[in-house]
């Protein structure tokens, strides 16, 4: 047998035989089949395909049953409709035009609790840190300065004859230009008191002091 | 919001989706009662007539539970046969790690037809019942997909996993072997 050499009718037949075609399409494909036999009788033979794929035996569906076993709808926000709703030129330039006061309220709130936090945080590593030198000011030989051999401390930038520069008393530390001009004893009194400082419980009260924490996991030695 | 005008047969998928998103109920049982016969036809084709209806019932909820990520980019319905083949095939898997069974062999050919059918179909349809059994499952769905469902290359190139040109490439051959078959 052979096929019809207009692949262009062809390819429409589909769309044809399920009423998708209208306009110019649809009146090429009539007019191609009023005189085209192989391709009314491609036609015939899909029509015929289809009535007997349509007949595949499925089991009754309860459409509603369905229907109530779907998830729930998750509504929107107000915020959410009007973020979708503005134009985006809107949303680009001027957010807080489509946000609801409360809204406003909300993220005002969230930023307020952020700045609350970040001064806690830094007004508990400032008291930590006081405790463990025993000074009023930072100590000058901080884990920071000593993360480089060659990281100038504050004796290196304050002149030698800074009220800064010299012995400090707190935990009898000496100022000086590098790590690497520290004796062994001053290097190891040093490595301690930041050994001491990294181990100072800062904000984790579910870890009892054995290093056990309160689920049962070890978090530390 | 819901509203007030209950969703007619004409109403757009697109629209019945809003209305569900909005809380309107009704519009999934519109989109169920639209789509759920031809999904299910669509699992038994591929071998999975047995638990059908619950394949069916996972594959609504499935979609739903995902419509969020549903960007409109094809139909529901090319979305919910791709759904549909996904599972059809984890069944098939999952069963196979027990029982040793390939994906969509000839032997998970759709065999099973009305009993009314087979009584007034005569003999046109079972030939042509057995020329489309003759084909290969990959040529089956395709061919299906085409002739029974109406989708586009596109859309059977979505729901299948492959390209266009495969999918016109794979319908033909079918289209050509039935109509050999029905002429032998």
């Amino acid at each position: 047998m052979t096929d019809c050499s207009n692949i262009e009718i062809r390819e429409l037949l589909p769309e044809f035989l399920h009423d998708l075609l209208a306009g110019k399409p649809r009146a090429r494909v009539e007019s191609h089949l009023a005189v085209c036999a192989t391709c009314r009788e491609e036609l015939a033979a899909l029509q015929l395909a289809r009535a007997v794929m349509s007949s595949v035996r499925v089991p009754s569906l309860d459409a509603a049953a369905i229907a109530r076993a779907l998830p729930r709808p998750a509504a929107e926000s107000t915020l959410q409709q009007a973020m979708r709703a503005a134009p985006r030129s809107v949303l680009s330039s001027r957010p807080e035009a489509v946000l609801r006061p409360s809204a406003r309220r909300s993220t005002s709130m969230m930023r307020l609790a952020a700045a609350i936090t970040f001064i806690s945080l830094g007004g508990i590593s400032v008291a930590v840190t006081r405790a463990y030198f025993g000074g009023g000011s930072v100590p000058a030989d901080s884990a920071g300065a000593a993360m480089s051999p060659d990281t100038p401390t504050v004796a290196a930038i304050l002149p030698l004859d800074s009220p800064a520069v010299g012995e400090r008393s707190g935990r009898g530390l000496t100022l000086h230009a590098s790590w690497r001009e520290l004796d062994d004893a001053s290097l190891e009194s040093l490595m301690g008191a930041l050994d001491e400082l990294e181990a100072a419980p800062l904000a984790e009260p579910e870890t009892t002091p054995g290093g056990r924490a309160l689920d049962g996991t070890l978090s530390g030695s | 919001m819901t509203s007030e005008i209950s969703p007619g047969l004409d109403t757009p998928d697109g629209e019945l989706i809003a209305r569900w998103r909005a809380g309107d109920e009704r519009a999934a049982t519109h989109l169920v009662e639209r789509h759920a016969p031809s999904v299910a036809r669509y699992v038994a084709s591929l071998g999975s007539r047995d638990g059908a209806d619950e394949l069916v019932q996972d594959t609504f909820v499935r979609a739903f539970g995902s419509l969020a990520s549903f960007r409109g980019d094809s139909s529901l319905r090319t979305w919910l046969f791709t759904i549909a083949r996904r599972l059809v095939l984890d069944r098939r898997r999952a069963a196979r790690r027990r029982r040793d069974a390939d994906d969509l062999q000839d032997d998970d050919a759709v065999t099973e037809y009305d009993a009314l059918d087979g009584l007034i179909a005569g003999e046109a349809h079972a030939r042509m019942r057995a020329a489309i059994e003759r084909l290969t499952p990959t040529q089956r769905e395709v061919f299906r997909l085409r002739v029974n469902d109406g989708m586009s290359y596109k859309e059977i190139a979505d729901v299948v996993g492959t390209t266009e040109g495969a999918a016109r490439v794979h319908y033909h051959h079918a289209l050509r072997q039935v109509k050999e078959t029905l002429h032998d």
